[in-house]
């Protein structure tokens, strides 16, 4: 059984471990703020109105667009991300994606609030 | 006690001590599985940052005060740390536990879907490996034997 006090020491040392492992994955990061998805609090002005035509538009893995409730989503940068696998995404391309989106997903926090950081626009019907 | 029965009575104990010492493995294989799920997502947070910040929920990020990239990188670092340690043994229960209250907060995090279900079992892992200790193939346990850590 060991001591508390080695317990303590160990903590220790890897709390100092871990914040410099941070730190310097913080600054030898790669990844800037400006990186393919937005942050999270950086979420986009959704002024601008999109019809299910000019959202089919983009129906491949190169630009994918889909419409979800009232919303227009951009999707792009998530196919990879999507931790249910890049299929459920691909197919939501150029479509109206909202019976598949409340099916799958529908009232849980998560998915919701990924989606709204996604949002570049309304759904206009004409 | 007839001819036959004596003749089965060595070969049963021969199973039991077998099964016996499978049974010794299992928190080892426990363990080093565990781990390596835990190395691997550590890594992935380090290498691929902003591939994560999306798991960061809005009030983790304005809780902390700090960007949701970081705290993926510090997820990130913990992870490694403290995934290396459970792979070598070292600090086993006091490593599981960690990872088993990290690994809860994730779960409550990430919610009733498949993501959280995944992560609510690692949790589990993770607290039979803290209630198991130290298995024969630790560092603790080489530790022990020559009194380097008490």
């Amino acid at each position: 059984m060991k001591s508390v006090k080695s317990i303590v020491t160990f903590l220790i040392i890897t709390f100092i471990l871990i914040l410099s492992i941070t730190l310097i994955a913080h600054y030898s990061s790669n990844d800037s703020i400006s990186s393919t998805i937005p942050l999270v609090s950086a979420t986009p002005e959704t002024t601008q109105n999109y019809t299910l035509a000019q959202v089919a538009t983009h129906k491949d893995t190169t630009s994918c667009w889909t419409v979800i409730r009232t919303g227009v989503y951009d999707l792009t940068a998530w196919i990879n991300q999507h931790p249910g696998g890049k299929e459920s995404i691909i197919g939501l391309c150029g479509k109206d994606g909202t019976a598949f989106f409340e099916a799958q997903h529908g009232g849980q926090g998560n998915p919701e609030a990924t989606l709204k950081k996604l949002k570049i626009g309304n759904y206009k019907v004409n | 006690m007839d001819e036959g029965t004596e003749e089965k009575m060595p070969a049963r104990n021969a199973y039991s001590l077998a099964v016996a010492g499978e049974r010794s493995f299992a928190p080892v294989v426990l363990r080093i599985g565990l781990s390596l799920v835990i190395l691997w997502f550590g890594v992935q947070e380090l290498l691929y940052t902003s591939s994560w910040v999306k798991m960061i929920p809005d009030w983790a990020a304005s809780l902390s005060g700090l960007r949701a990239e970081t705290l993926v990188q510090f997820n990130g670092a913990f992870e490694i740390v403290f995934g290396l340690c459970l792979l070598l043994g070292f600090f086993t229960r006091v490593v599981s536990f960690f990872l088993a209250l990290h690994m809860f907060l994730i779960t409550f995090v990430v919610g009733y879907n498949a993501i959280g279900i995944r992560d609510f079992g690692l949790s589990m892992a993770a607290i039979s490996s803290f209630l198991y200790g130290v298995d024969s193939w630790s560092l603790d346990k080489f530790l022990e034997k020559r009194n380097i850590i008490s």
